[in-house]
C-alpha cells in the first residue's frame, strides 16, 4: 500500500479513518452537551439528562424530527470560521408543558402563550447554541459563533429543509456530518433534540483541530 | 420612566444609577429588569434589542452603565461597542453574553468593556458588576 500523500497528514499523524474522526467528534459533542446542558439547567432550575450523541453522515432520514406534523423548532446558522446549523427542536405539547415552567413573573410579561413559548425556548437556544460551539471554538481553535435564534413552528418536512440547507448541492461524499443528541428535561418529563448540520469542510477543519488540541478525543 | 432632561452622570448625589438593558432576547431583557428591580437605587431606563437602538438609545438617555449583548439582529454587540466607545469614550458598558470564548472577552475588554458576564445571569454577579463600574468611573 502506498503511504499517503503529505498533504493529507496532519501534525498528529496520518489521516485518520472515517471511522474514527466520527467517534472523535462524538466525543467532543458529548463534552460540548455536557458543558451546555449545566447552562441550560441552571437557567431552567431543572436537572437535564443527556441520552446519547451520534455522528452519522448528513442524511435528512436520520434526523429523528418529532412524527407529529408540526414541531416546534428554534434554528441557528453557525458563522465564524467554520459554517453550518444548530436545532434544537421537540414537540408541540411538550413545548407547551416546558412554558409552563417559565417564571410566574414573565408569563405575567408575557401572557400569549405562543409568544411566552417563543421567547423561553429562543433563549434556551441561544444559551445552548452559544456554550457548544463555545466547548467547539476552544477545543479546535477555531473561532465559532451562532447567529441570532430563528423560531419555526411547522410541519417536520419543512424544519429538516430549513436545517439542511447549508449543505444542500453538497455531494453524498463531501464529508457532511450530522451531530445528533437527545436532553430530556425532568419534571416535566420533555424530550428534546439538539442537532447540528456540518458541511464537510467544517467537519474537516474541527477534527483536525481537535485532533491537535485533544488527541485523546480521538484514540480509540 | 425618567426623561433624558432629568438625567445626569453621577451616581455620588442620591439619584439612581440608570441602566440601559440591551438584549435581543425578550426573556433575558425581563430577567435581567428583574434583577435590576430589586435594587432601589438601579432604574431600567430603557431597552434596546440590538446595535442600532442600543447607540440611538443611548444618545438619547446618557445611561450611567450599559448591559449588553453580543449575538443580535442588525447590528452585534460588539460593533455597537464600539460606535458607543467612539461618541463617549467614558461610557461604562457591561458585556453580558451566552458566549465565553476567550477571544470574544479581550476583544470587548480591548474596545472599551468595563465587565464581562456570562449568561444565564446571576442577579449577585450583576449587580456586583454594575457597582464596580460605577464606583470605579468616580474615582
Amino acid at each position: 500500500m502506498k503511504a499517503a500523500p503529505r498533504r493529507n497528514r496532519t501534525a498528529s499523524g496520518p489521516t485518520p479513518s472515517r471511522a474514527a474522526t466520527d467517534a472523535g467528534l462524538a466525543r467532543l459533542l458529548e463534552l460540548a452537551m455536557r458543558n451546555s446542558v449545566e447552562k441550560v439547567s441552571a437557567m431552567l432550575q431543572i436537572p437535564i439528562l443527556i441520552d446519547g450523541a451520534t455522528v452519522t453522515p448528513a442524511a435528512a432520514g436520520l434526523l429523528e424530527l418529532p412524527a407529529a406534523a408540526s414541531c416546534v423548532a428554534v434554528l441557528l446558522g453557525i458563522r465564524g470560521e467554520t459554517g453550518g446549523n444548530l436545532l434544537m427542536s421537540l414537540t408541540q405539547a411538550g413545548a407547551s408543558e416546558l412554558c409552563e415552567m417559565a417564571p410566574p413573573e414573565f408569563k405575567e410579561f408575557m401572557p400569549d402563550p405562543q409568544e411566552c413559548l417563543r421567547a423561553l425556548l429562543e433563549e434556551m437556544a441561544n444559551l445552548l447554541a452559544s456554550t457548544y460551539l463555545d466547548v467547539f471554538s476552544e477545543v479546535c481553535s477555531l473561532r465559532l459563533l451562532p447567529t441570532p435564534p430563528s423560531f419555526l413552528a411547522a410541519p417536520s418536512a419543512e424544519v429538516s429543509d430549513a436545517f439542511f440547507a447549508p449543505l444542500s448541492g453538497s455531494s453524498p461524499t463531501s464529508g457532511a456530518r450530522l451531530l445528533c443528541s437527545h436532553l430530556v428535561l425532568r419534571a416535566p418529563q420533555v424530550r428534546m433534540l439538539v442537532a447540528a448540520a456540518l458541511p464537510g469542510d467544517a467537519v474537516r477543519r474541527i477534527s483536525e483541530g481537535a485532533r491537535r488540541c485533544m488527541p485523546e478525543l480521538f484514540l480509540t | 420612566m425618567s426623561t433624558p432632561q432629568s438625567l445626569g452622570r453621577t451616581a455620588a448625589t442620591g439619584r439612581k444609577t440608570t441602566v440601559l438593558v440591551v438584549d435581543d432576547a425578550i426573556y433575558s431583557r425581563v430577567a435581567l429588569r428583574r434583577i435590576l428591580e430589586t435594587e432601589a437605587d438601579f432604574e431600567v431606563i430603557a431597552e434596546a434589542e440590538n446595535g442600532v437602538e442600543a447607540v440611538k438609545k443611548y444618545k438619547l438617555y446618557r445611561p450611567d452603565v450599559v448591559l449588553m449583548d453580543i449575538v443580535m439582529p442588525e447590528q452585534d454587540g460588539i460593533e455597537a461597542l464600539r460606535e458607543l466607545v467612539s461618541f463617549d469614550p467614558e461610557c461604562r458598558v457591561i458585556m453580558c453574553s451566552a458566549i465565553g470564548q476567550e477571544k470574544m472577552l479581550t476583544t470587548a475588554i480591548s474596545l472599551g468593556a468595563k465587565d464581562y458576564i456570562l449568561k444565564p445571569p446571576v442577579a449577585d454577579k450583576i449587580i456586583s458588576s454594575i457597582r464596580m463600574v460605577v464606583s470605579a468611573g468616580m474615582d
